[in-house]
């Protein structure tokens, strides 16, 4: 947890490593976009590791550590340099950042469980590294509109960053931030969980989606693609036209010269 | 009770439509994480409070057959009698023998889980033996012959009007939903068997090795009822309920009662140490204590598992599960529901019975942060999934049930998926294909369909960012 | 079950040698928590208010000798009509002035529960003395005695309890480090922080379950 302790954040990189994430990648290219062009904007170098794929989470959840390990440690060879890791979403980072070292303390290889302890120290959740370590300052250029968060479950409890993607919104002028009512409860995604405990997922869907229309907010935002997929999937069947995006991309938007998102 | 897989999602499907209980359970569990919240609040570090609180347990665990035994002799030493059951049938046996050596026919009781555990209500009736439950929350769901639903407010799931009817038709009362009016039938019914009862049975909330002394927390005064009036007192506990010293008493309490319903501490906490002695007046002449193994000893056995067993039983895990107030306390088929039953329960079952209970969680962490002693629930629930589908250790089974839940199909579907992820040029061609593909991705079977039912499917981007970020031009 | 003590001990030993998985020191650290906590004030007030927030009736005498006209209008308040009291010799001034001034009738713990239970479970009030209080918890302190058993604190609907100032401690903690309890273990110890209550049905609070209804206590000092 980066965050909790902020003598961990290291000074303003030159460069630093993209960890896109594979549902950004396929679903959600346009918020990966965003965020490597936010962090060149602020001046810094990024590098998108072509050979990137997914951070292991999905078999890892389930149980099957093995396939997770062979995948993650595929990841960990594309990031070498001791340069910050930037992953544009909190669950991936945490599995990253927290999961990681316990993963590969697990496969018993001594020299592989301290590269991912060494790994795991550098990841960077987005909006915590664009607050923190970039000290981004971002100017509006759109129309006046209100927007809520929600705080994905894995970047909250997991990555400790509770402000960050908040902080970033309310320095958009034009930009009214109104709270989402019970916003630290889970959207009820959870990955494999959203299909295998459909009936549940839905429950907890529904709830959410209540209280983003309490909260009269045009646009959702939030920094984990899976909960957007998840609670603007149960949105626009419901046929409730309130804006989903994920934050770097809304940033983005607003920030381009005669934005009007 | 035995969780099963299939009744699972069949209670679940049912429940989650259940309007009036999850209106219930939100209502209520909203206004105690309330007040589990006011009371941290009131207290200076409630962090460091939290970490003492696992310290003590982690130490205790430790050194947990010492102090067992440590406990025993000291009990032993002051008249209390001691006895050990590895199985809840053997627990059932010991308080029957009890009742039988003694002539007694009628038994009171205090809120016990363990007692839950044992299944001893139907048990003791099988043997002609009435057990009524004291507690205002046991008592209702008692009536309503069904076992707790919350470890704490065993009636949670039930309003007034519910209970009101229950009332009317068990006992005969008019109907009202006065709530004070209720709690006096209850006292006027329960006043009479107190004095009747022959055995008072209880569970312990902490048993301390050093004084030899049994703690018991309650609200209601029915605990002091049950351990003063009956001459004989049975006191049944899960081994790991035992701590080192008195001293160790003070944060726990702290932690207990802010967690379990926000009070600095209970109306009553009873310290139980002897039974009544020569020259006393009041008290249990025979005073016993069942340490109840029943599948713990296993979980001790592995350093990371053995932090379910810190469990002090406060309910604080459920008040804040969002599966918990959606799914309410029965849809799990387990004496304990809610996050920690989702770790405790698939262990003392074992994973081929309750592993299916470590999926139901969409491991958003809301427990750890409410949990007195800390308990990683996610991270014991990732554990227990991987020992279910791909066990730790060969030939040795850590959890009862390990690769139970291993299927050649899902084993296949993740061996895939490690192929494709582990092979970039793999990933990189189908990555394309799905975008190209897009909605022609198929609907009607498979996990898509289970997303479909009440959610706009996903809809692969064109181009990936693989492809966004290669084909810019300054780059 | 011999056996099933020595299986449980066994498997419970084979383990036992395993480090802590989360290696936290041994927890000396009650008091140094303790010296964070804001300071109490006077511990007088702090266990009045603490125990008047729980709907607990407190009354403050400076004496033992004007305890009696002290808690005489509690009598009249609650209707109570008969009392009873252990064999307490401090308790003696408060029975006559109950008796003779206010005609309440008094009855007397001195057999055993079972020769006197309908006696217990029919009179209105129970009158004991304490041990202390615990003042952050507001918290009454009661080790029955043969003087003074169990039942008198808990099977009648009003307690009316006598706490001396100079036996309040500042929380639980401060009560051990007295080392009483460790030295001269009592056969029960009981803190009761007010009336009898439950929240079992929709949370809402309500007194007088199965313990007393009534909660009055008289703080000496």
């Amino acid at each position: 947890m980066h965050s909790s302790n902020p003598s961990t954040y290291p000074a303003k990189p030159e460069q630093v490593y993209f960890f896109g994430t594979c549902l950004v990648d396929t679903i959600y290219p346009e918020a990966g976009l965003a965020a490597v062009e936010l962090m060149e904007r602020e001046g810094v170098q990024v590098i998108y590791p072509m050979a990137q794929t997914c951070c292991g989470q999905p078999p890892f959840n389930s149980g099957y550590w093995e396939e997770g390990r062979v995948v993650a440690a595929a990841q960990m060879a594309l990031f070498p340099k001791p340069i910050p890791v930037v992953v544009p979403s909190g669950s991936c980072a945490a599995m990253m950042h927290g999961h990681y070292p316990h993963l590969f303390q697990d496969g018993r290889d001594d020299e592989q469980a301290a590269q991912a302890r060494e790994f795991a120290a550098r990841v960077f959740e987005w909006s915590d590294f664009m607050l923190n370590v970039l000290a981004v300052r971002l100017q509006d250029q759109g129309p006046p509109v209100k927007v809520t968060y929600h705080p994905s479950c894995h970047l909250l409890r997991e990555m400790g960053v509770r402000e960050a993607p908040v902080r970033l919104l309310e320095q958009l002028g034009q930009v009214t931030y109104v709270p989402l009512p019970e916003a630290e409860e889970c959207c009820g995604f959870g990955g494999t969980f959203s299909v295998k405990h459909s009936d549940i997922s839905w429950a907890m869907v529904e709830d959410k989606r209540r209280t983003v229309a309490e909260s009269g907010a045009e646009v959702l935002v939030s920094m984990d693609c899976g909960c957007l997929m998840q609670i603007g999937g149960a949105m626009a069947k419901a046929g409730q036209n309130t804006r989903v995006i994920p934050l770097p991309q809304f940033l983005r938007q607003r920030t381009m010269e005669g934005a009007n998102p | 009770m035995i969780p099963n897989p299939t009744q699972f999602k069949r209670d679940v499907a049912r429940e989650v439509h259940n309007t009036t209980q999850r209106k219930n359970l939100k209502h209520v569990t909203g206004l105690i994480r309330e007040r589990r919240n006011a009371a941290f609040a009131a207290i200076e570090d409630g962090e460091g409070l939290r970490e003492i609180g696992k310290a003590i347990k982690q130490e205790s665990l430790s050194r947990l057959p010492e102090l067992l035994e440590q406990l025993e002799s000291n009990l032993t030493r002051k008249g209390i009698q001691v006895h050990w059951a590895e199985t809840t049938d053997q627990a059932n046996q010991i308080v029957l023998e009890i009742c039988r050596r003694r002539g007694i026919t009628q038994v009171i009781k205090g809120k016990s889980m363990v007692s839950e555990e044992m299944e001893l209500n139907p048990f003791l009736a099988g043997h002609g033996i009435e057990a009524i439950e004291a507690d205002l929350g046991e008592f209702i769901v008692q009536l309503a012959e069904k076992p707790p639903s919350h470890i704490i407010a065993p009636a949670i799931h039930l309003n007034k009007e519910q209970i009101a009817e229950l009332f009317e038709e068990k006992l005969g009362e008019p109907y009202t939903v006065n709530i004070e009016e209720m709690t006096a039938m209850a006292r006027r019914v329960l006043r009479g068997k107190f004095q009747s009862a022959g055995m008072g049975v209880t569970g312990v909330n902490f048993a301390i090795a050093d004084t030899g002394t049994i703690a018991l927390v309650e609200n209601e005064g029915n605990g002091r009822m049950v351990t003063s009036v009956p001459p004989v007192h049975v006191a049944l506990m899960g081994l790991e309920k035992v701590i080192a010293h008195i001293a160790d008493l003070p944060p726990l309490i702290r932690l207990l009662c802010r967690s379990a319903t926000g009070q600095s501490i209970s109306t009553y906490f009873n310290w139980i140490s002897y039974p009544r002695r020569p020259e006393e007046k009041d008290g249990p002449e025979e005073v016993h204590l069942v340490i109840l193994d029943n599948g713990r000893s296993t979980i001790y056995a592995d350093a990371e598992l053995r932090e379910t067993l810190d469990c002090i039983r406060c309910g604080a895990c459920l008040n804040i599960c969002p599966v918990y107030s959606r799914i309410g306390g029965y849809s799990y088929s387990s004496i304990y529901m809610g996050p920690i039953g989702k770790i405790l329960t698939p262990q003392m079952a074992g994973l081929e019975t309750a592993g299916h209970l470590t999926g139901a969680s969409t491991l958003c962490g809301a427990c750890v942060e409410v949990c007195p002693v800390k308990i990683p629930i996610p991270n014991l629930l990732l554990r227990l999934r991987q020992e279910a589908n791909q066990p730790t250790a060969a030939g040795k089974e850590i959890v009862k049930g390990a690769g139970s839940k291993r299927s050649s199909g899902e084993a296949m579907v993740w061996a895939g998926w490690k192929v494709l992820h582990s092979r970039p040029a793999a990933y990189l061609a189908l990555t394309r294909l799905a975008g190209l593909a897009g909605g022609l991705l198929p609907q009607r079977v498979g996990p898509l369909k289970q997303w479909s039912k009440f959610r706009k499917p996903p809809r692969p981007a064109k181009r990936t960012l693989h492809q966004l970020l290669k084909e810019r031009p300054h780059s | 079950m011999a056996d099933a003590r020595s299986r449980i001990l066994e498997r419970l030993r084979r383990n036992s040698n395993t480090p802590p998985h989360h290696a936290n020191p041994v927890s000396d650290r009650e008091p140094e928590w303790q010296a964070k906590q804001r300071p109490l004030g006077d511990l007088g007030e702090v266990f009045v208010s603490e125990l008047e927030k729980v709907g607990s009736k407190v009354i403050r005498v400076l004496d033992w000798k004007s305890l009696p006209e002290a808690v005489g209008p509690w009598f009249k308040e609650f209707r109570i009509g008969s009392a009873m009291t252990g064999q307490e010799p401090r308790l003696e001034p408060l029975r006559k002035h109950l008796g003779k001034s206010l005609g309440i009738d008094l009855h007397t713990y001195t057999e055993s529960l079972e020769a006197q239970k309908e006696e217990i479970f029919s009179t209105d009030c129970g009158i004991t003395t304490s041990r202390g209080g615990i003042a952050d918890t507001g918290s009454v302190i009661l080790v029955p005695t043969p003087q003074e058993p169990r039942l008198l604190s808990l099977a009648l609907p009003v307690h009316l309890v006598v706490v001396e100032k100079e036996n309040l401690f500042p929380h639980l903690g401060a009560f051990l480090d007295t080392g009483e309890f460790q030295r001269d273990t009592p056969s029960n110890l009981v803190l009761v922080s007010g009336a009898s209550r439950t929240a079992d049905i929709e949370l809402t609070l309500t007194v007088g379950v199965h313990g007393p209804k009534v909660f009055l206590v008289a703080l000496v000092g």
